[in-house]
């Protein structure tokens, strides 16, 4: 294997490991905290 | 506020995935429709007497020839480069089908929101009893 | 802070999350700039393609004053309304909810294609560098890293993803200057810039001049997405209009050298065509360090670029969602990191189908087609912003001079862009427009009795004069 594919596998590799714990932490987040508590942003207000 | 103020309906989850699909779907679709209708980039056909391919021919004058072998390029490969062109042919029937779709779209756009636009001023201020003025 | 504010929601106190407002006037310009700047690296130079070299010129100057106008009227519209809807915002306050959507769309539709070609640049210059070993690459992977890492960078917090754009953003615009300073002789040694022998009349005509107003967008397409910040800035009436007038200023200046170093390089036939048009200047003219930098500095936009978009395309979903235009579950604000995490995930997925839909032509056009949508819209949301609510009625951050007159320029020019881009890319065009009839149908049948009618008018405004 040269080092272009070996870039190829890591690349694949980071992408998932990224994505896996963005959605492991919004599945935490939506676990630990309430849905109306993380849906209280309104507009114009600080 | 109006005391009758308008109470939406709490939307499902499903329903909610529904919606964003909705979407989705419709935007593929118009990513597609160029394809499906025949071509993107309206080009005018090729040439009909094709010219030898050399920097004269293309009318590249020692400079721009000069700059064309630095980019890697002989007379050859510039030349379906050089002779590709832009067609600006008018249509007037598809130039007048454009104008009225866009004219259309903002009119309706810009009618059925005023009218929303109405209501949530209404609710948000209290329906005014008599004009302004 | 995160556990706290948990503990007393969970305890059932009614505590309230929001965006983080921890933004300067610098984060504004690398947003807006960072945005936009890939454009002089590429893509500006399909306008040589369709108009000519002067022709690409004219479309520069002539596009650039359209984007002036948008620059002054967006400052004025969003000094008054902040928030991270951005024109969103501002069409909900001043024409309507359906307007409001549309617009919306057009912010969610134009970055998140944009982000898709960024991407895709990255791609393609990590495969191009891969050649140049003997080596073939695959793309495909280096597209999706690029759209996680970004996304990822998004999540954890708006502060480091402007700052860290800010960085990329300035190297990408110094690396234009260097390449200028290098051309021209004026850095040193002569200038090796053949304008006289290689620039030719206008191969088409004026109609090629005004079928190059289409691309000469790109020099410029994005900059009024600093308004996405309005509700991250610490003082959104200052900071908005200063970034985004400096931002214009910067842009101006770059593809003005952007296309007085390429005119006297680069053949216009080839430079129509060229995929990357500012690197292949580094090239001929023979310096590797030039080279190297105009390589980086490519690599550089595209990627602040693809930052910025996810940060406005998210900023922009989040805004409809909390209205609940757009399904109310993706208005979350995550509890530590404070963004819109629910909006920047969901258009990971769309980002990377975009990008792997190998249409490109047809998701740029898409994209540009939803900027401009959006600058007509502009035009006349300043007309009755200032019929709405008269000067002094409220108070507006900025007020910006000579209105009606930027607005007229704006439609007038907005009107020949469309023309421009109805000579040669009609089709797409049209099913675009379908798109957004579809969509306004379905929104107006549908989605719209999901939304709260007078909780939507956030603004502490007098009611409107006339309603």
């Amino acid at each position: 294997m040269d080092i272009w594919t070996a870039l190829e596998y890591a690349a694949w590799a980071l992408s998932f490991v990224l994505i896996g714990w963005m959605l492991v932490d919004a599945r935490f987040v939506s676990t630990t905290y309430g849905e109306d508590f993380l849906l209280s942003s309104r507009e114009g207000e600080e | 506020m109006d005391d009758k103020a308008y109470r939406p309906p709490v939307q499902k989850g499903l329903g909610q995935f529904v919606d964003a699909l909705v979407v989705l779907a419709l935007v593929y679709l118009s990513l597609l429709a160029p394809l499906l209708l025949g071509g993107t980039a309206a080009e005018s056909a090729e040439p009909e007497q094709k010219p030898a391919a050399t920097w004269q021919a293309l009318q590249q004058n020692p400079t721009m020839q000069a700059q064309w072998e630095k980019l890697g390029h002989t007379p050859e490969t510039a030349e379906p480069i050089v002779t590709r062109k832009f067609s600006y042919d008018i249509e007037p029937w598809s130039l007048g089908l454009t104008v009225a779709v866009i004219v259309a779209y903002f009119f309706f756009v810009l009618r059925v929101s005023d009218r929303e636009y109405r209501e949530v001023i209404n609710e948000r201020f209290g329906r005014r009893t008599g004009r302004e003025e | 802070m995160g556990t706290t504010t948990a503990a007393t929601a969970a305890s059932g106190k009614r505590e309230k999350i929001a965006l983080l407002k921890v933004l300067g006037p610098v984060h504004v310009w690398a947003l807006g700039v960072g945005i936009v700047l890939v454009g002089e690296y590429m893509g500006w130079n399909f306008s040589v393609a369709k108009g000519g070299a002067y022709g690409a010129l004219i479309a520069c100057w002539v596009i650039g004053l359209l984007y002036t106008c948008v620059a002054m009227i967006d400052s004025e519209v969003t000094s008054t309304v902040a928030a991270a809807g951005g024109q969103y915002t501002q069409a909900k306050h001043i024409i309507g909810p359906l307007m409001a959507f549309n617009v919306g769309l057009y912010l969610v539709m134009a970055y998140t294609m944009l982000e898709a070609a960024d991407a895709l640049v990255v791609g393609d210059l990590l495969k191009a560098v891969a050649a140049q070993y003997g080596a073939e690459l695959d793309p495909r992977p280096f597209v999706v890293l690029t759209i996680a890492l970004l996304a990822w960078l998004n999540y954890r917090g708006v502060f480091m993803t402007l700052t860290v754009n800010f960085v990329i953003t300035a190297f990408a615009f110094v690396a234009i200057v260097v390449l200028f300073l290098g051309a021209t002789g004026i850095g040193g040694g002569g200038s090796v810039l053949l304008h006289r022998e290689l620039l030719v009349d206008l191969p088409y005509g004026w109609i090629g001049v005004l079928a190059a107003l289409q691309f000469g967008m790109w020099y410029y397409l994005g900059i009024e997405g600093t308004c996405q910040a309005a509700e991250e800035v610490r003082s959104a009436g200052r900071s908005i209009p200063l970034g985004t007038m400096g931002g214009m200023m910067t842009l101006l200046i770059a593809a003005s050298l952007t296309w007085y170093v390429c005119s006297g390089l680069i053949p216009w036939e080839y430079l129509g065509q060229a995929t990357t048009p500012l690197y292949d200047a580094a090239r001929l003219m023979g310096s590797t360090e030039l080279e190297v930098l105009l390589f980086i500095g490519t690599l550089f936009a595209a990627v602040a670029s693809a930052n910025g978009c996810i940060n406005d395309a998210s900023r922009a979903w989040f805004s409809m969602a909390r209205d609940r235009y757009m399904p109310h579950w993706f208005g979350a604000v995550h509890p530590r990191y404070r963004t819109p995490y629910r909006a920047i995930l969901f258009l990971i997925p769309i980002a990377v189908s975009f990008a792997f839909t190998g249409l490109l032509d047809q998701v740029i056009t898409f994209s540009i087609l939803s900027g401009l949508l959006g600058y007509t819209f502009m035009s006349f949301n300043i007309v009755r912003f200032r019929r709405l609510w008269p000067l002094g009625s409220i108070e507006r951050g900025y007020v910006h001079p000579y209105h009606p007159l930027p607005c007229i320029v704006l439609g007038l020019l907005c009107a020949a862009t469309y023309f421009a881009t109805y000579l040669g890319y009609g089709t797409s065009l049209l099913s675009i427009m379908a798109f957004y009839i579809l969509v306004s149908i379905w929104f107006v049948l549908r989605r719209y009795r999901y939304v709260k009618r007078g909780e939507q008018f956030t603004m502490p405004w007098p009611r409107p004069k006339g309603y």
